[in-house]
């Protein structure tokens, strides 16, 4: 397999993680509290929406 | 509600819709109540071309009031210059290093650990020539991201391509340039 092949086989590894990692995982935490859920809605719900979003996010980028 | 994005250095632009208030010698930006994350990473992702240091906030803090917002800072204040200074001018690569499950196909137990041993090594080897090339690192499960300044991002990538080429049993998937979540630890 080439770099570039190995390269795209391993794009598509890039899961809901890596973005969830960084916002919600990481980054300074200034008050200690967790916001279980933001607006009344519940954040593995937001969750889901970040799924969606990344997903066609990735789609659009690997078409582009 | 006042939602909390980053603390940065140098901002040239504040984009529609956030503010940017200084405090000693950092500035923070704010915006409205803000409840889906991926907005909120993507403004900080756009804040790492319009300042020259971004220390990313995790998402979901809010304060109801700037007061509040300014007491909860007040404490912390030391802490986040200094970490802003250590990230200014850079940004964070992420670097995951995925063995070939060599070992998975170990014929015995004595095999299989040789198997895992080799991986660990040469990943451990490629790690280390990669935070050779970067200001900081910081390692989280298969993760490793890296602090590296924006001019030498072209180097770093070309690191990461070289390393890829010869070890062919180890796949590497680079990620970023991100904002350094992974350098703003909890203050």
């Amino acid at each position: 397999m080439s770099v570039v092949e190995r390269r795209q086989s391993l794009a598509e590894q890039v899961t809901l993680l890596d973005l969830v990692d960084r916002v919600l995982n990481k980054g300074v935490v200034v008050t200690g509290d967790i916001t279980l859920s933001v607006a009344d809605v519940d954040l593995v719900y937001v969750g889901l929406r970040l799924l969606l979003a990344s997903a066609a996010t990735l789609e659009r980028e690997a078409a582009g | 509600m006042i939602h909390l994005y980053a603390f940065v250095r140098g901002l040239r632009q504040v984009e529609p819709g956030l503010e940017a208030r200084p405090l000693e010698s950092l500035e923070v930006v704010t915006g409205a109540e803000q409840t889906d994350p991926l907005q909120h990473g993507l403004v900080v992702e756009r804040l790492l071309d319009q300042a020259d240091a971004v220390l990313p906030v995790r998402f979901g803090e809010r304060f109801r009031t700037e007061d509040d917002l300014a007491a909860a800072i007040a404490p912390r204040l030391e802490a986040l210059e200094h970490q802003l200074d250590h990230v200014a001018g850079c940004v964070e690569v992420g670097v995951r290093i995925v063995p070939r499950r060599e070992a998975a196909h170990a014929d015995d137990g004595a095999a299989y650990m040789r198997a895992r041993l080799r991986e660990q090594l040469s990943t451990d080897e490629l790690h280390r020539a990669l935070a050779a090339k970067a200001r900081d690192s910081v390692q989280t499960n298969r993760d490793v991201g890296y602090l590296v300044p924006r001019a030498d991002i072209g180097a770093f990538s070309v690191a990461v391509e070289r390393l890829l080429e010869s070890h062919p049993a180890l796949d590497v998937l680079c990620t970023g340039p991100w904002a350094p979540y992974s350098f703003a630890a909890a203050a």
